[in-house]
């Protein structure tokens, strides 16, 4: 909550009170509604602890209702940096860095039409950025040595785990 | 009836009169027939496809029938038979009528067809003795089915085995065996020959439909040919590969279409764009749909082409026979995985110069002989050929020998977007943006982020110095909620007009090349103008705006491809980042809200919040309304709030984000929204998805 703050009750019913189509204020029609008045004006001279903010009335209804941190620029994304080592000594060996893919009878099947990254894995190191859509939950890197009766290597990346980086040796 | 009749000449009529009830055809059938072997055996012939299907195998005679054709008058097929030494009336029950003719000349025919002007049916057999003879198929008539001789077959000599009747101009045509095409005039007899149209042989079958476009079927190898009459020299272009047979007559009636949509779709077709002749109307490559051969786990059927930008695969996914483990890299093996049901020959075509045609040299794989299974295989891909995403078209069928465009009798076509690069070099795509506008800055406006949606995929060609040697953009205006009218553009921050290869710009809207400029004059980046207004390539589709209210449909499509090399080598790190800086600018002399005195035109930009606009941008019209940007501090196009004109929602690949609906708020569509934005875009990453809308607030498709 940095940078988020939730449109005060007291600023909405001043709002409700001459705001009218401005955007400038919120004029969602739950607003005024859920607004109670015993938040509106709590007396510093009574002795009773003013009453807790009635939070769960305060959820953002509509776009309007929000503020948002002047920096943030509402692009979902996130990156990835992926670390290769091929130890192989195979002539040629490929990637394919895929984000749908499934297993039938224990066979990984990779719609090859959403890989990010395609490319023959020179030797040695190599590294790769990439961004990472906001709902892709899992990564799949098949690794192909391109020859006769192949089999792909398949190594996963999980969302789920939270890392920007990704490790992968071929030996 | 099983057991043959042998009626006599004094039964014919009361034999006539017998089959009184066998009811004419109920409509004039798209299907052609075809009427083989020396004991008639009756066919459904798919016109399209070259499919043949046996109607019947016993029409109640024990020899030929031939000269066979269709009455659009009364809706009875008709044709000489051979037995019966007369012409034989044929209904819906696929059983022969002798009729009882006058003045027969005492020979058998082959070649005949029913008029469309009249009900008339005109034979023809060639020599002195016979020629072209009329019969009044009209019972009102005085010479109601009487022979009458219109002119003797010296006098018109032609090697022919069919005649058809055109739709339209009256005339009958015919190919003869040495490829002459003749247009004959059947009231006077005289012929006209048309042009020869380079192909020769036994054209037992020859049929119109309804455009006035004639079809040959060879009997040597049943190859289909399509002929355009009425254009200048006519030739035969192969349009489909049927059945081969020794005795051919066809029959159709000349005023339907070849496509029937009243009954199941029976063809499959690819979705190349149509430079690759994909529809029906550029004879495009497809197969009939009939069981145990396909490409892939299935294959579906369509009337015609979902030519791109539209796909195959919005109406079933069945594009799934090849998998393409690696990119084409020049000079060395690509590596496919394909799977097949069924026996047949693969071929493979590959468009390696990007011209937006299939040519011969581009076949990748000819005529590989397949049995079910999943199949590795490896092909050389040639030098010289243009990196970056082209197209490849895959058929499968029992037929072998056929080419990249036309009809054939079974399988499946699966058009592919696949990636060629040169040897080492990556291929980095990056998932798609949902560009997501409110068109109404600097004033804010309902926040429904419909107002212009556009789903924009990147790849880029990087080499092994991690240089980027290619950047590739399409993208596709996916909802226009907007009033007012706008213009598309993309920047490329830090990348100069002199940056790009001019001669390498490669942009294509609906899969059509683009002449006019990409890149605007007068920038400091490189801005690549798209679009100056987005409502001229798309209707409403009898509502208000384009894809955002339930109920409406377009059927306009706006589908854009851009791909550019550079002049110099620029680092991926130095290079700008996906989504890069898209924005929508007013199209010049259309108004733009209350903000603006006049038509604010192409220096009204509104971008991505805290980008910056291009050189070309009005700066006067920061700070009006609501807007509370600090150019200076590259705090931009957002409110004091710090709510913004245009969000960007990285998706998945195959993710497809479902926009709100007209005037519905995003919050109302999309309630985990809220969170993501609370936090920075820490929580609720995947808020867009299908999962997390409420499905009768969003737009669905």
């Amino acid at each position: 909550m940095k940078y988020l703050l939730l449109v005060p009750t007291i600023a909405m019913l001043a709002a409700c009170g001459g705001g009218g189509g401005d955007s400038s204020v919120s004029t969602s029609s739950g607003t005024a509604q859920a607004a109670p008045p015993a938040a509106s004006t709590p007396s510093p001279a009574t002795t009773p602890p003013p009453a807790p903010e009635p939070e769960s009335n305060d959820e953002p209804e509509v776009m309007g209702d929000l503020i948002s941190d002047e920096e943030f620029d509402f692009i979902g994304e996130s990156s990835l940096t992926l670390a290769l080592d091929n130890n192989t000594d195979a002539p040629r060996v490929y990637l394919n860095v895929c984000n749908d893919f499934s297993t039938v009878n224990g066979e990984v099947k990779v719609n090859y039409n959403t890989c990010q990254l395609r490319t023959t894995l020179p030797s040695g190191s190599a590294e790769y950025q990439l961004t990472i859509g906001g709902d892709v939950e899992n990564l799949v890197a098949q690794v192909w040595v391109v020859e006769e009766g192949a089999m792909p290597i398949n190594f996963y990346w999980s969302a789920s785990e939270d890392d920007a980086n990704w490790a992968i040796v071929v030996n | 009836m099983k057991t043959p009749f042998k009626p006599t000449a004094a039964m014919l009529l009361a034999f006539s009169s017998l089959h009184v009830s066998a009811d004419a055809f109920d409509t004039c059938p798209s299907q052609a027939f075809l009427m083989q072997d020396t004991t008639a055996q009756l066919y459904g012939v798919n016109l399209v496809t070259g499919n043949v299907d046996l109607l019947s195998s016993n029409l109640g005679t024990n020899n030929r029938i031939n000269g066979f054709g269709f009455s659009n008058h009364d809706r009875y097929l008709y044709g000489w038979g051979y037995e019966s030494k007369t012409i034989v009336r044929i209904g819906d029950d696929f059983q022969i009528e002798p009729l009882n003719l006058t003045n027969k000349p005492g020979a058998d025919f082959f070649v005949g067809d029913v008029a469309l002007s009249e009900n008339a049916y005109y034979l023809y057999k060639k020599g002195s003795k016979y020629g072209l003879y009329r019969v009044s198929l009209d019972e009102n008539d005085d010479s109601y089915l009487d022979m009458q001789q219109v002119i003797d077959g010296a006098s018109l000599s032609m090697l022919i085995y069919d005649l058809a009747f055109h739709p339209s101009d009256g005339f009958a045509y015919s190919v003869d065996k040495y490829g002459d095409l003749y247009r004959i005039d059947v009231a006077n007899g005289s012929k006209t020959k048309v042009s020869n149209v380079g192909q020769r042989g036994t054209f037992g079958a020859v049929y119109f439909d309804v455009n006035g476009t004639f079809y040959i079927s060879r009997n040597q190898d049943g190859n289909v040919f399509r002929i355009d009459v009425a254009g200048a020299n006519p030739k035969a272009e192969l349009f489909a590969y049927g059945p081969s047979s020794g005795n051919n007559d066809g029959a159709r009636c000349a005023m339907a279409p070849i496509i029937d949509e009243s009954i199941p779709a029976t063809t499959d077709f690819g979705d190349a764009p149509d430079t690759y002749l994909t529809s029906l109307s550029s004879n495009g490559a497809r197969h009939g749909v009939v069981d145990g051969i396909h490409l892939g786990n299935g294959v579906d059927a369509e009337y015609d082409a979902h030519v791109f930008p539209n796909s195959d695969e919005l109406t079933n996914a069945d594009e799934d026979g090849v998998n393409f483990i690696t990119a084409f890299e020049a000079g060395l093996e690509s590596f496919m995985q394909v799977s097949v049901e069924g026996d047949g020959y693969l071929s493979m075509w590959v468009d390696w110069d990007q011209n937006g045609t299939f040519e011969a040299s581009e076949q990748l794989i000819a005529d590989k002989s397949l049995t079910t299974g999943t199949h590795f295989i490896f092909e050389d891909t040639p030098l010289g050929v243009t990196s970056g995403v082209t197209w490849a078209r895959v058929r499968y069928t029992s037929t072998s020998g056929v080419g990249a465009s036309g009809g054939v009798i079974d399988g499946e076509v699966e058009d592919y977007q696949v990636a060629v690069v040169n040897p080492g070099n990556s291929l980095v795509n990056n998932t798609p943006y949902f560009l997501a506008f409110e068109d109404n800055w600097p004033e804010t406006g309902d926040y429904d982020f419909n107002d212009v949606v556009i789903r924009l995929d990147s790849s880029m060609i990087v080499s092994q110095e991690s240089t980027v040697k290619k950047l590739s953009l399409s993208g596709e205006l996916t909802a226009m909620g907007a009033s007012y009218n706008n213009g598309f553009a993309i920047q490329l921050e830090g990348i100069t007009n002199e940056d790009i290869d001019s001669d390498s710009i490669r942009f294509s809207i609906n899969g059509k090349t683009v002449n006019t400029a990409l890149l605007e004059d007068g920038t400091d980046n490189a801005v690549l103008k798209i679009s100056d207004d987005l409502w001229k390539h798309v209707t409403a589709g009898g509502c208000w705006f384009y894809k955002t209210e339930e109920g409406c449909t377009s059927q306009y499509e706006f589908k854009f491809s851009i791909s550019l090399q550079l002049n110099r080598d620029i680092s991926l790190n130095s290079f700008p980042q996906a989504p890069y800086k898209p924005f929508i600018f007013a199209t010049e002399n259309t108004p733009h809200g209350d903000a603006f005195a006049n038509n604010p035109g192409r220096g009204l930009e509104i971008h991505l919040k805290n980008k910056s606009p291009t050189s070309l941008a009005n700066m006067s019209y920061f700070g009006l309304a609501e807007d509370a940007s600090d150019v200076s501090t590259s705090t931009t196009y957002q409110t004091e709030n710090g709510l913004p004109w245009a969000i960007a929602i990285n998706a998945s690949t195959h993710t497809n984000w479902l926009h709100p609906q007209e005037y519905v708020d995003i919050l109302k569509a999309y309630p985990k929204f809220s969170d993501f934005v609370t936090t920075n875009g820490e929580k609720n990453q995947s808020w867009f998805t299908k999962e997390n809308a409420d499905s009768t607030k969003v737009y669905s498709y």
